[in-house]
């Protein structure tokens, strides 16, 4: 496998759906190549520093008014078209 | 919510949608956020957030499926931008493109709160890379941004993603793959050891 190979296993590892095989390869190609070893730690890092970030939140006044239109959208008869309905 | 109207017999009786109360809740932020990212404007967000939620409301299931909706909720909103795009694309065929500064772009972030800064250096020089990323972020192209945001932010897997996009799994890794090395590339000062040369 190349290192592109690796490094986008990298990235689906997170996912936590690679097979043993997989996650065997991974981790034998990282102990040995500093470059993917490194593509890891970093995306660790940025991943960690993710989490620091204050997400933007809605002002209270946009959420009232939402809410408000979606409520009475709500109480007009036959609004929903459910994506489900054809299902039967 | 009030049922019976005896604290107030004048107030008209709000009947309100259990199920889009508990989804409106839940999900408000991470949608305003999604929307923050998708069009770098505070002012495009907000739009894009009510328009998002009325579409949701229109077609909203009966019966809700808690596990599914979010990717349901999100599949909305992206569709939504997408559309946006579009139409902005073809305005700009006929006007001047308009380039939005990242300052301005950042000003919907809030700023970095002081009390992420402790006495950690690591801390620290996290909360700081932080402030970097959304920089780094704002400058991705917006299909590996959309991507990266959905998977490293808002937390789906890649298979998810695929559905709420419309797009191969393939491309999706290949887009996340790109957006990774961009990322690491603008955030090199933070790397102990920078070996990275572009794509």
């Amino acid at each position: 496998m190349s290192c592109k190979d690796i490094e986008r296993l990298i990235i689906d590892s997170s996912d936590k759906d690679l097979s043993l095989e997989e996650l065997d390869v991974l981790e034998q190609h990282v102990a040995f190549c500093t470059n993917c070893a490194h593509f890891r730690e970093n995306l660790e890092k940025i991943r960690a520093s993710i989490k620091t970030i204050p997400q933007p939140i809605p002002s209270p006044d946009l959420v009232e008014k939402t809410r408000a239109t979606c409520q009475a959208e709500l109480r007009t008869p036959n609004n929903r078209v459910s994506p489900y309905d054809h299902k039967g | 919510m009030k049922t019976d109207g005896s604290e107030c017999d004048h107030e008209p009786e709000q009947i309100t949608d259990p199920t889009f109360d508990i989804l409106y809740q839940k999900y408000q932020n991470a949608v305003f956020s999604f929307a923050c990212y998708l069009t770098k404007n505070r002012g495009d967000a907000e739009d894009l957030f009510q328009e998002a939620w009325l579409r949701i409301v229109k077609n909203m299931p009966e019966k809700v499926n808690m596990l599914s909706i979010k990717a349901w909720i999100f599949t909305i909103v992206a569709n939504l931008h997408r559309d946006g795009l579009r139409k902005k694309r073809i305005r700009r065929l006929f006007l001047l493109k308009k380039r939005m500064s990242f300052e301005k772009e950042n000003s919907l972030f809030p700023a970095m709160p002081n009390i992420q800064i402790s006495n950690s250096s690591d801390e620290g020089s996290q909360a700081e890379m932080g402030k970097d990323i959304t920089q780094a972020l704002a400058k991705l192209p917006d299909r590996q941004r959309r991507v990266f945001v959905l998977k490293e932010i808002a937390d789906f897997k890649q298979a998810e993603i695929s559905d709420i996009l419309g797009i191969p799994v393939g491309t999706v890794k290949s887009m996340m793959h790109r957006a990774v090395k961009q990322l690491q590339l603008e955030l090199s000062k933070y790397h102990t050891k920078s070996q990275y040369k572009g794509k």
